[in-house]
């Protein structure tokens, strides 16, 4: 009996990149049309409750208002402190310096609690315990330590961003499986190279979920932080036009902080993209 | 008794008389949480020649994957030697290549990259073993696959990658865990046909852990029968089977003899 020991492969029809893109243009045609529409109605209504309301522009000023006072803030040189882009400087600058700083220490802490169990066992909790107490609460605390400038604010930052990035790094590090695990093994692999092929790429499904909730809280932690004291960032801006009653840029400033955050969880989510289109998460999203 | 063997066995024996890999009085005792033993492996003693192929059958829990990971240096016995080409084993050797219950790619790299990362482990050359594992993956017939990602693969396919993977080190032992448990029957018996015509071009020793009777009598020239409860070798049986074998030969009566033998063995009343 003559036996056709070549598999008849393949089994499954693999989708091309290309087919998949057309694929993804033509079903997403509802949101690229209804996106935009529903944001030029409510802007439509609001323009038009304040019309024939007669609301007076300190309560809520007209779209065009706003606008104007976005345009006309935005138009002025990054070095000017009365100018949007000044302010937005300041503010990024905090968010991804203590972002940045607060992901490292949650990473180097999922690290080391990984590897030493007994570590993780007696920290761990305390760090959880101190979870509890909210940490907008520590930033006078933080101002007393590190002054009015922006120190302070990284710092509120890393503290608020490093507790998510330390749980899903920790869940990550031993979400590994065990065969991979020993497959790394017999072939007499060293700890380092165990964690640089294996248990790190495992780990960034989790690591990335934990970097979105820390993005989030990072963006809203700075803002805060600058409303009780500073002397630059949009934070500071915005309680300054509450000051002399000036709504209409305190929306203005809303608008360019709602992009800022909107364009730093794009980064992220492209990133989580690039990195990750091989966890089973990321394909039941469609990629 | 020598009629019973392979001819390659036979002469891998005369070149080397020395057993290739040699288990003595290894046992292996695991601690459970309540604070009780459980004897995994008692008193196991097997000597594998150079180029032999041979199946490790038992039931679940007999210690096969226990003895699997002595051999792969994945695990030390509590007491009793293993030794591999007469050195002792103290740990996972690049003599070894093992294939797993589950394929256990990596779903970050491309099916290249994932049969490539025994040379990036091993810090070989690179652009050799690229070249090593096209060719593995075209013999494992996966040469139009190279540049796709696991999980564009089924599971047969996977598990073909992953043996690939064990091949790229060139390993002279090749220790497969019930490589093909996972798949289903048909692809199974198509794997395993692959898997002699691997074995037959490469040479390698092969020790091939499976609960499958006729998988096991099929591929072997030993079935090594092991018993639970302790978990031992209750009987090595010599297939007397000729080679190169096909899947008719599962229909002949030399064959279903066998196989009621190591049923009997195993202590089945019925077929696996």
């Amino acid at each position: 009996m003559a036996i056709d020991i070549r598999p008849t492969v393949p089994t499954a029809p693999v989708p091309t990149r290309t087919a998949e893109k057309r694929f993804e243009w033509r079903s997403s045609l509802p949101e690229i049309i209804g996106i935009p529409a529903v944001v030029i109605l409510v802007i439509a209504a609001w323009a038009a409750y304040v019309a024939l309301f007669d609301v007076r522009s300190v309560i809520l000023p007209t779209p065009k208002a706003v606008w104007e006072a976005l345009v006309d803030g935005l138009s002025t040189s990054p070095t000017n402190p009365a100018g949007y882009l000044y302010h937005a400087r300041v503010t990024l600058v905090e968010i991804l310096a203590g972002f940045g700083l607060g992901a490292a220490v949650g990473l180097v802490l999922a690290l080391v609690f990984s590897q030493i169990r007994l570590l993780e066992r007696i920290v761990h909790p305390i760090v959880v315990a101190f979870q509890s107490v909210p940490k907008i609460a520590v930033a006078p605390l933080f101002i007393i330590w590190f002054g009015f400038g922006s120190e302070s604010k990284i710092m509120l930052v890393s503290l608020v961003t490093f507790f998510p990035v330390l749980v899903a790094g920790l869940a990550g590090f031993k979400s590994v499986e065990p065969e991979r695990l020993d497959v790394m093994r017999s072939l007499g692999s060293s700890p380092w190279q165990r964690f640089s092929k294996l248990v790190l790429p495992n780990s960034l499904p989790y690591l990335f979920t934990g970097l979105e909730i820390s993005l989030v809280q990072a963006m809203t932690a700075t803002i805060v932080a600058e409303f009780l004291s500073g002397t630059a960032g949009l934070g500071v801006l915005i309680v300054q036009m509450q000051q002399v009653l000036d709504t209409a840029s305190i929306f203005a400033v809303m608008v360019l902080l709602g992009v800022m955050g909107w364009v730093l969880v794009l980064v992220l989510v492209t990133l989580r993209k690039r990195l990750v289109f091989w966890s089973a998460e990321s394909r039941r999203r469609g990629h | 008794m020598p009629a019973d063997l392979h001819p390659e066995a036979v002469t891998a024996a005369v070149r080397n008389p020395d057993p290739f890999i040699d288990l003595g009085h290894v046992r292996q005792v695991f601690r459970t949480q309540s604070g009780g033993e459980v004897v995994a492996l008692d008193d196991v003693n097997l000597q594998i020649r150079d180029g032999e192929f041979v199946s490790v059958l038992g039931p679940s829990g007999c210690g096969k994957s226990t003895l699997m990971r002595i051999i792969g240096g994945l695990a030390s016995p509590t007491s009793g030697e293993t030794r591999i080409d007469g050195e002792p084993v103290s740990g996972p050797s690049p003599l070894v290549g093992m294939v797993f219950q589950q394929p256990a790619l990596f779903p970050w790299r491309s099916v290249l990259r994932n049969v490539t990362l025994p040379a990036e482990v091993l810090k070989l050359p690179k652009k050799a073993a690229e070249e090593r594992g096209k060719e593995l993956l075209e013999t494992v017939g996966l040469g139009h696959a190279t540049h796709l990602y696991p999980y564009e693969l089924s599971g047969g396919m996977q598990q073909r990658a992953g043996i690939a993977r064990a091949l790229l080190h060139d390993p002279k032992i090749l220790l497969m865990d019930e490589p093909f448990g996972a798949l289903d029957a048909l692809t199974r018996e198509s794997m395993g046909l692959e898997l002699l015509r691997v074995w037959e071009s490469t040479k390698k020793t092969v020790v091939f852990v499976t609960h499958s009777v006729n998988e096991a009598l099929f591929l072997a020239d030993r079935v090594v029968v092991m018993a639970a409860r302790p978990g031992r070798i209750a009987e090595v049986h010599e297939v007397a089977l000729p080679r190169p074998r096909t899947l008719d030969l599962m229909a002949t009566a030399e064959f279903s003899q066998a196989a009621d033998h190591l049923r009997q063995l195993l202590g089945a009343k019925t077929g696996d």
